[in-house]
């Protein structure tokens, strides 16, 4: 009897436990909106991206490498994001919860779009930075645009609107000797040079040239990227890491709570960036970047 | 040649100009290191700037194929005279530009170094993540630069500076050289001068002195080198008096010595004068004469026998002169008695020169027995008056003897005065002096050992007197002698011992003709003595022993035991007789031996009546009967 009598008391205890553990396990188990961004390796901007996200959307999110895997499998998660075009490349989606792929380009997303949730453009869009261009230098002004070849302008979006309109004329790289052919035709008859996020063709080597070829016909490179402004681009429209977040955040949200996830994009917050020596150098007087960004989001969103 | 044998000009050359060389050589070398390796470092430095330069501006062209931009900076870079030709390749090698300078083909290839320079493009990472800042940049070559660098055209720079350096450097040597040659103008002359001036002094130039016209040392050396010249000057004087003195001393030795030899020819003569009369004199008493023939020759034989006496008594006088020492014996006795003889044989020289001798004692003297030493007051009387009648040929001669009080003292005046030749002035102190008579032919022509005044200045000197030569009267001379007399000493009158019966005296003496003699002597003064003979000493021990004496007569040099030790033998013994030394043995030391052996007096031989019966009156007071 005795013995029963323990047992009795042991089993309640257990039970006790037991209830407990579920109590506290519960709301974890519930909200299972664990996020998991993703990266090749630890870098400052992504760091701040999670922190940011997470504070928006008020939920947990940790820092993971590619090669690192929770022990649980990534399913843990409620979603990954994946950070850099050399996660999204290596990210295998087999067993993955919905990926979200950010810090990567509209090419680089067109290659596996499929598979993905969804993704935010790390380029402002094409058309964000003539509009730029037209608000420095005035709308009527030619500009030109430097290209590989002409898939690239067929897949830019504006090889539907008349050239006449839009004062855009494409320069195809392929059909001069080299680059810099192309670059002076395009200076010869344009205001401005667009840049286009085309790692290639503004790559590291390219871009010194092309700046001072551009400079030395005193024309203003616009583009392609916030990065170029740096090395002696004009001006450029950017969304910072704020911006990332804020419209990460929100597919982020849209995604798990509606479990709709919106199509990968263009950011729609941005900045506008100026290199104040390049202007002073080019006699530009530039307007301020702050109304001037306000202006082009609120534009882009009456059209 | 070692350093010591230079002269001091090449040494303080050597002091001033070595260490100049050195301290130039060693801040030439350092300094033209210096300005090479500045040379080298700006050279090196001027190469980076460029180098530098052309990197940063070949990027442009480079790239755009636009290499004429170069040309500005590289024909600026080829101006530098090290820098003799500038190429700039790209990445993959091919040669972009060449430029060299004109000389180039004047540098020998194996000068030229060569520096390359890659020319580096720091480009952005445009990647996705640069966009938020997370960039970084790479380098990336385009070329290089191969810089060609020759130390030719630097070299004459070096050159120049290696040339102004040893230039400054020869400079400051000479400079050193002069400073050093003018220290030793300061030093040389003044050394010289003193070299010639000492020399001058080794060769006797003492009067000179040199001026003292230097401080310190050389200073010094000129004081002390008059001050060598002033104790030469006095050395040299000093020698010279001493040598004056030494030769004046070396002239007097000479005479003195060639008047010795004269005196010793001389001697010999007058040796032979009274020994010819002696011996004539006795030869002739062997022949049948009358008694008045007989008186004659005893007479003449007895003056010759005296005269020689006094002349070796003399001679003795005046090699005891030679010493510097005289036995004095003094005895109380009145002065006539002892002259009376002596004047008599002077009276009669006289009257054969037909001269007047007056003789004059003072009254104290003729009445009262004096205290003197007999022998030198008689020598010195008979030298005086010998002298006087031997240098007077005609007029008188007047001796004169005077007792004269001085402190308490009584004092024997002799003074002998004469009309003779007299003494020139400057003679007279050399007459006193042995052996220096005026001169040879003077002595000739006045017969005598011209020893006379010497003598007597001698025996005045020991009896603590004086002598004094003067102008007699009509051009004569005139000698006075004094000296002091001596106290009655009481231990001198000896206690004679009474004798009861007939005087018995025993005669010691190895030599038979001695002892006839003194036997002879004593029987004339003593006719009743009983006279003994022994003829050694042994003997004459033995006969005291058994026989009672009243007077031991000793000769002193005997066979076997001599007299001395004899005597003592016999106050060993306890004899308390009179024991008389009887020796031909004059000197000085005599006495003191013979009373240092116990013996109570001497005789001096040849023996003499007068003197045997003296010593007979004072040692057995010997009564009229008894004899």
């Amino acid at each position: 009897m005795d013995f029963c009598c323990k047992d009795a008391h042991n089993l309640y205890r257990w039970l006790a436990a037991c209830l407990l553990t579920c109590l506290l396990a519960l709301p974890v188990q519930a909200d299972n909106t664990q996020i998991a961004f993703v990266v090749h390796e630890k870098l400052p901007s992504v760091e701040q991206l999670l922190q940011k996200t997470a504070e928006r959307l008020d939920i947990t999110a940790e820092l993971r490498l590619l090669n690192n895997p929770p022990p649980t499998g990534w399913q843990s998660y409620a979603a990954v994001v994946l950070v850099g075009p050399q996660a999204l490349e290596a990210w295998s989606f087999a067993e993955s919860p919905p990926a979200v792929a950010v810090f990567v380009s509209r090419d680089a997303v067109a290659a596996i779009s499929s598979k993905l949730a969804s993704a935010l453009y790390l380029e402002p869009p094409l058309k964000r930075q003539i509009a730029l261009a037209k608000s420095i230098l005035g709308a009527d002004r030619p500009l030109g645009v430097l290209m590989q070849d002409k898939s690239e302008w067929k897949n830019s979006g504006l090889s539907s609107l008349p050239l006449q309109q839009s004062l855009v004329t494409p320069y195809f790289v392929d059909q001069y000797e080299n680059l810099n052919r192309a670059l002076l035709d395009l200076l010869k008859n344009s205001h401005a040079l667009i840049g286009t996020y085309d790692t290639e063709l503004y790559s590291s080597t390219n871009i010194k040239n092309i700046l001072i070829t551009a400079y030395r016909q005193n024309k203003p490179l616009i583009g392609p990227s916030s990065a170029y402004i740096k090395a002696g681009a004009l001006a450029t429209t950017y969304s910072d890491i704020d911006d990332v977040a804020h419209r990460l955040s929100e597919m982020l949200l849209t995604g798990l709570k509606e479990h709709v996830w919106p199509e990968a994009d263009y950011n729609p917050y941005f900045k506008v960036r100026y290199n104040q020596q390049v202007g002073r150098s080019l006699n530009l007087l530039l307007p301020d970047a702050e109304s001037l960004a306000s202006q082009l989001t609120k534009d882009e969103r009456e059209h | 040649m070692s350093l010591r044998q230079w002269s001091i000009r090449r040494r303080i050359l050597l002091v001033g100009t070595v260490p100049a060389l050195i301290v130039v050589l060693l801040l030439t070398t350092y300094h033209m290191v210096n300005r090479w390796s500045d040379i080298r470092k700006e050279n090196q430095s001027i190469a980076r700037i460029v180098l530098e330069n052309i990197g940063v501006t070949a990027e442009y062209p480079i790239i755009s194929g636009n290499y004429e931009l170069l040309f500005p900076l590289v024909h600026a870079a080829l101006s530098q005279p090290a820098i003799v030709s500038i190429r700039i390749h790209d990445a993959a090698g091919r040669v972009l530009l060449d430029n060299q300078t004109e000389r180039f083909a004047e540098v020998p290839a194996e000068d030229i170094r060569y520096l390359r320079y890659d020319i580096v493009r720091q480009v952005q990472s445009l990647d996705e993540f640069s966009e938020f800042g997370d960039g970084s940049t790479e380098a990336k070559t385009l070329g290089y630069i191969r810089l060609g660098m020759a130390d030719t055209f630097t070299r004459d720079r070096e050159i120049s500076i290696l040339r102004q350096s040893l230039l400054v450097g020869l400079g400051v040597v000479l400079l050193a050289f002069f400073i050093g040659r003018a220290a030793s103008l300061s030093i040389i002359p003044s050394l010289e001068k003193l070299s010639l001036f000492i020399a001058r002094l080794a060769n006797g130039n003492s009067n000179e002195r040199i001026k003292v016209d230097d401080g310190a040392e050389i200073g010094h050396l000129q004081v002390n080198a008059n001050q060598l010249a002033q104790s030469l000057q006095q050395a040299e004087k000093d020698q010279q008096s001493y040598t004056r003195q030494l030769m004046s001393e070396q002239q007097k030795t000479q005479q003195a010595s060639r008047a010795k030899s004269e005196f010793l020819a001389m001697m010999s003569h007058e040796l032979r004068t009274p020994l010819n009369g002696a011996i004539g004199m006795l030869q002739l008493l062997d022949q049948d004469i009358s008694r008045e023939e007989f008186n004659d020759y005893k007479r003449t034989a007895d003056q010759s026998l005296t005269h020689l006496t006094q002349l070796l008594e003399d001679v003795l006088v005046v090699v005891d002169t030679e010493k510097n020492k005289l036995p004095v014996v003094f005895k109380e006795q009145k002065l006539p008695d002892v002259l009376n003889n002596l004047i008599q044989d002077f009276s009669h020289r006289a009257l054969d020169k037909e001269l007047s001798l007056v003789v004059d004692y003072d009254t104290e003297l003729q009445r009262n027995a004096i205290r003197f030493d007999p022998s030198l007051v008689r020598q010195v009387v008979r030298h005086l008056v010998d002298n006087a009648i031997k240098f007077t040929d005609s007029g008188m001669v007047v001796v004169q003897l005077q007792l004269v009080k001085n402190n308490n003292h009584d004092w024997l005046s002799i003074s002998v005065t004469d009309t003779g030749i007299g003494i020139p002035e400057d003679h007279k102190q050399r007459v006193l002096e042995a052996f220096a008579q005026v001169n040879s032919s003077f002595n000739r022509r006045h017969a005598g050992v011209g020893l006379g005044l010497t003598i007597t200045h001698h025996i005045s000197r020991i009896l603590g007197g004086h002598i004094e030569i003067s102008d007699g009267i009509n051009g004569g001379t005139r000698v006075l002698v004094d000296f002091p007399l001596g106290h009655s000493p009481e231990s001198e009158a000896v206690e004679p011992q009474g004798v009861a019966h007939g005087l018995r005296t025993l005669i010691v003496e190895d030599n038979p003709v001695n002892s006839k003699v003194a036997e002879k002597m004593l029987l004339k003064v003593c006719p009743q003595m009983q006279i003994n003979k022994v003829s050694s000493g042994e003997e004459s021990l033995e006969r005291v022993k058994t026989q009672q004496f009243d007077l031991i007569l000793m000769d002193c040099q005997m066979p076997g035991l001599d007299g001395f030790e004899t005597t003592r033998r016999l106050r060993e013994s306890g004899l308390t007789t009179p024991i008389v030394a009887c020796t031909a043995n004059t000197t000085d030391q005599i006495q003191d031996k013979c009373r240092a052996a116990g013996m109570d007096d001497y005789l001096a031989k040849p023996l003499k009546v007068a003197t045997v019966e003296a010593m007979v009156n004072k040692w057995l007071q010997r009564t009229s009967q008894e004899c």
